[in-house]
């Protein structure tokens, strides 16, 4: 009877285990395992993922995922460092402005960015054509269908995240470091490389991973831009799922779960490193 | 100082025009018969008015709006109940379900989508039903926002404290806690729907992957009427956006709101 | 040396319509060690950080060497500074925190590692170059600020409150030590503090603050043998103030004075009556209370609704019970006018 009493406190439980199960875990999990069989069978092997980490189409998925990734998490790390930075060195007026601006734009993301930026950037677009009678060659010349285009737009949606991540870590920036940094000659550059930097690593690590998962996993806007056409993660495995061409969910489930695993071991190796410095720091 | 200063402004100016041009632009195109010099050349209405007559437009919306609001609920509650367990009678579990909330704030999107659509396609009946699959699948992406947003306002209350108290005048546990902490949640846990709200009408990934001609949200129609003038699309994504602007400022006073009232009961102490 | 190193010329500092120092002016002799004492928010802490340049000044001048370093920044004053608390740069060890003005000098590495060594071994903390600020006590914490303070020999040494937020234990041979290395070294002090007790100890003079303004200075013997002002006297020691009036059928009160102090040590107790020989006050009274204070006893006298505190040197024989009938003798000396 106490068993069944103990047991019954834990039923409020059971509809977000339900969720999380039925949603989450096992389909994960399944994913996981249907990368091992072999296509249109139960037998199990590693066909799939010797097929995906030998074929070029793959590799190339692979890298451009990670090369897009890791640069633009990189580039809005840096931007939004710097944004940071610069609120909290404004007034209270201009600073309130400056978060209500990125809390509007970090909604304006996915399919809407994509059209936005075919406005201004695309072939026909706006800041091309003002380019082009301005005879400003950057803007004339601008392939938003590239790699590097792809890059400029997944920025955009970088900075107001991780701008409003980092803001709340600057308020650990005590004063009395700046002044004791000031009264001993340090320029403010020095300051913030030698102490303030250090001091937020933790913050920009975990900012970062999330940065970075953030661009690995977008979808949205790339497909809105240039839909199966570019060799990203997402959009390859997508299209093995889903669409007109020959369906391989093998194959797609494989590559998923080395998406998955570039994601936490990128995700891992910065909480790794932030747990060795977080040790550091604490008693 | 005032030099340091400069070089803020300069650095906000800079990232203040890349964050808006395109927003901006994208409002006044809707607006544009034609856009091919370094001005508009003239203004009109008629991309409004086109899509407003479209007669898939505003059923598109309510669409997203439907499909939207029903994950949310469920997953409130979902979450609410769980982390009640969890404050109550089992902190230890916290760590358990922290991690599976967190964990589809990065595997959300294509990953989920599709590990879904694999394990439950085939599935005649409820599992199989592709509204459901896309309803579950919104619950987990918006589960972080809504974990983050009850933690966060249960942080502000000392829940075992008041359990306590609520227990000495007679309350059993569960009757005390809708009492006497729901209510205190309330205005975070709003704060965190109406956000999940705004995330999950942008959504287009998850249902071309689970629902595509099943369930045709707004987003849904943007991406499909893409060939068609580029001015209608931003006609569209303009009424869109201006609906997350107008979530965007339901959440602001909300929160300004909140936090007058709790310093007002501070201040009459 | 014929002229004050340090000269703090008639400061005004105002925040908006908020006047925080109203007219200050010092002179510090090179190698002293000067307290600002004040009870909190009287601006003394204002005072140090407009002489390390971390506040603009509104008006007035600060001559530090016989330079004017009014319009200097921090970086241009050679001033070294320990702050209350969050001294040290928690992700550098105690080593790295020291050498830090030193490389920003651009000293070369082995004289740093020299210094830094020296140093900490004059403050005591050669073990523990390789620890994080972290791992330290609060006083071992100050101890590394002040020596990453002296590293780089500045011309003045300024100390915020630096023992403020320190046990109460350490803080007695942290006031020593800091006395100490700051003798050896001959530098020119500043140390702000509220209390009184480590004023006395520590300094060479004192500047009394109230309110953003000089009330009186002068040695610690000064201070609290010869308090000028009802403030003063309130603040230093704990002299009894009452009413000129009290006395004024009895001895010669200087006119525009309202209120008198008298240290509690300078009234004399007796159960016996005394032989009113001696030009002086005597009175008689009732205690009302009596407290050990480390070797001496003070008693609370009740004469006739004014309350007087006395004390006398700690003896079990000679023990006064509440209520017991006593005779008070103040000498005329004693009963210092205050304006």
């Amino acid at each position: 009877m106490k068993t069944i009493k103990r047991l019954s406190r834990y039923c409020p439980l059971l509809p977000f285990l339900i969720i999380v199960g039925i949603y989450e875990v096992v389909p994960l999990a399944f994913i996981v395992v249907r990368g091992f069989y072999s296509p249109g069978t139960t037998m199990l092997s590693v066909e799939n993922y010797q097929a995906v980490l030998s074929k070029k189409v793959y590799l190339t998925c692979i890298r451009n995922s990670m090369y897009v990734s890791l640069l633009s998490a990189f580039a809005g790390l840096a931007i939004s460092f710097l944004t940071a930075l610069s609120l909290t060195k404004v007034s209270p007026k201009i600073q309130s402005v400056g978060l209500s601006l990125l809390n509007i734009t970090s909604n304006f993301g996915g399919v809407a960015l994509a059209f936005a930026f075919i406005i201004i950037l695309g072939s026909a677009g706006v800041l091309v054509n003002v380019g082009r009678i301005l005879n400003i060659g950057f803007l004339a010349d601008f392939d938003l269908y590239s790699r590097d285009g792809l890059i400029f737009m997944y920025i955009y949606f970088q900075i107001p995240l991780g701008t409003l991540l980092l803001l709340p870590a600057f308020e650990a920036i005590k004063v009395e470091w700046k002044e004791s940094a000031a009264l001993m000659k340090a320029s403010s550059t020095t300051f913030w490389l030698r102490v303030g930097i250090p001091v937020l690593a933790p913050s920009l690590l975990s900012t970062f991973s999330i940065l970075f998962a953030n661009a690995l996993t977008a979808f949205n806007c790339v497909y809105a831009l240039v839909s199966n056409s570019f060799l990203l993660l997402p959009i390859k495995i997508q299209s093995m799922f889903v669409g007109d061409v020959k369906l391989q969910p093998e194959l797609g489930s494989a590559l998923s779960t080395i998406m998955l695993l570039i994601l936490v071991a990128v995700m891992g190796a910065c909480n790794l490193v932030k747990w060795m410095l977080d040790r550091r720091m604490a008693k | 100082m005032k030099r340091r200063n400069g070089a803020a402004c300069a650095v906000l100016i800079a990232v203040g025009l890349y964050l808006l041009i395109p927003v901006l632009c994208t409002f006044v195109y809707a607006f544009c018969t034609a856009w091919t010099d370094l001005l508009p050349r003239s203004f009109t209405l008629k991309f409004f008015l086109e899509i407003f007559e479209d007669p898939r437009f505003l059923p598109s919306i309510g669409r997203a709006l439907i499909i939207s609001v029903i994950p949310i609920l469920i997953t409130t509650c979902a979450v609410t109940l769980a982390l009640y367990v969890c404050t109550v009678y089992a902190p230890k579990l916290e760590r358990l379900v922290q991690t599976l909330c967190m964990a589809p704030y990065t595997i959300q999107g294509v990953i989920l989508a599709v590990a879904v659509l694999t394990m439950y396609s085939a599935q005649t009946g409820f599992l199989g039903n592709r509204i459901i699959m896309l309803s579950g699948v919104y619950c987990i992406c918006i589960m972080p926002h809504i974990y983050t947003g009850v933690r966060n306002s249960l942080n502000t209350v000392n829940v075992p404290r008041m359990l306590e108290a609520a227990e000495i005048l007679g309350a059993g546990k569960l009757y005390a806690f809708v009492r006497t902490i729901l209510p205190s949640l309330l205005s975070g846990v709003v704060i965190s729907a109406m956000m999940s709200l705004a995330g999950l009408i942008g959504d287009y990934v998850v249902i071309k992957i689970l629902a595509g001609s099943y369930w045709t949200t707004a987003m849904v129609l943007l991406m499909n009427s893409r060939s068609v003038e580029g001015q209608l699309s931003s006609a569209m994504i303009v009424v869109i956006f201006s609906i997350n602007l107008l979530i965007s400022f339901a959440v602001f006073t909300l929160r300004r709101h909140s936090q007058e009232k709790r310093s007002r009961v501070h201040s009459a102490k | 040396m014929s002229y004050p190193y340090i000269e703090i010329i008639n400061i005004h500092k105002s925040y908006g319509s908020f006047e925080a120092l109203k007219g200050v002016s010092l002179e510090i002799e090179r190698g002293s060690l000067v307290t600002l004492l004040g009870p909190s928010g009287c601006e003394k802490s204002t005072l140090l950080r407009c002489l390390a340049g971390l506040e603009t000044v509104t008006e007035g001048q600060i001559v530090l060497d016989a330079q004017d370093v009014t319009g200097f920044s921090p970086r241009e004053r050679n001033i070294g500074m320990v702050f209350q608390q969050y001294s040290l740069f928690p992700t550098m060890t105690v080593e790295k925190n020291v050498a830090f003005g030193l490389e920003v000098a651009h000293v070369p590495k082995k004289r740093i590692r020299e210094q830094v060594a020296e140093m900490l071994e004059i403050v005591g903390l050669g073990d523990f170059a390789r620890r994080y600020p972290a791992q330290l006590s609060g006083g071992q914490q100050q101890r590394a600020a002040l020596a990453r303070a002296l590293v780089t020999n500045p011309k003045v040494l300024l100390l915020d409150e630096p023992l403020s937020a320190i046990d109460a234990q350490l803080r007695k041979s942290l006031q020593s030590e800091i006395r100490r290395i700051q003798k050896e070294r001959g530098i020119t002090t500043i140390f702000v503090t509220h209390d009184q007790e480590e004023a006395m100890v520590m300094s060479d003079r004192i500047y009394l603050f109230n309110v953003g303004r000089i009330e009186q200075f002068g040695t610690p013997v000064e201070m609290y043998t010869h308090p000028t002002t009802k403030f003063a006297a309130s603040f230093i020691g704990s002299y009894n103030i009452l009413d000129a009036s009290f006395f004024s059928d009895r001895i010669a009160v200087p006119s525009g004075c309202t209120s008198v102090a008298i240290r509690p040590e300078a009234v004399h107790i007796s159960s016996v009556p005394f032989d009113h020989t001696q030009g002086g006050v005597y009175l008689e009274g009732v205690i009302r209370d009596s407290i050990p204070h480390g070797d001496v006893v003070r008693y609370s006298i009740d004469v006739g609704g004014t309350e007087l505190k006395g004390e006398i040197l700690f003896d079990n024989q000679a023990l006064l019970e509440n209520g017991q009938a006593v005779n008070l003798s103040i000498s005329a000396r004693d009963i210092l006018p205050l304006h």
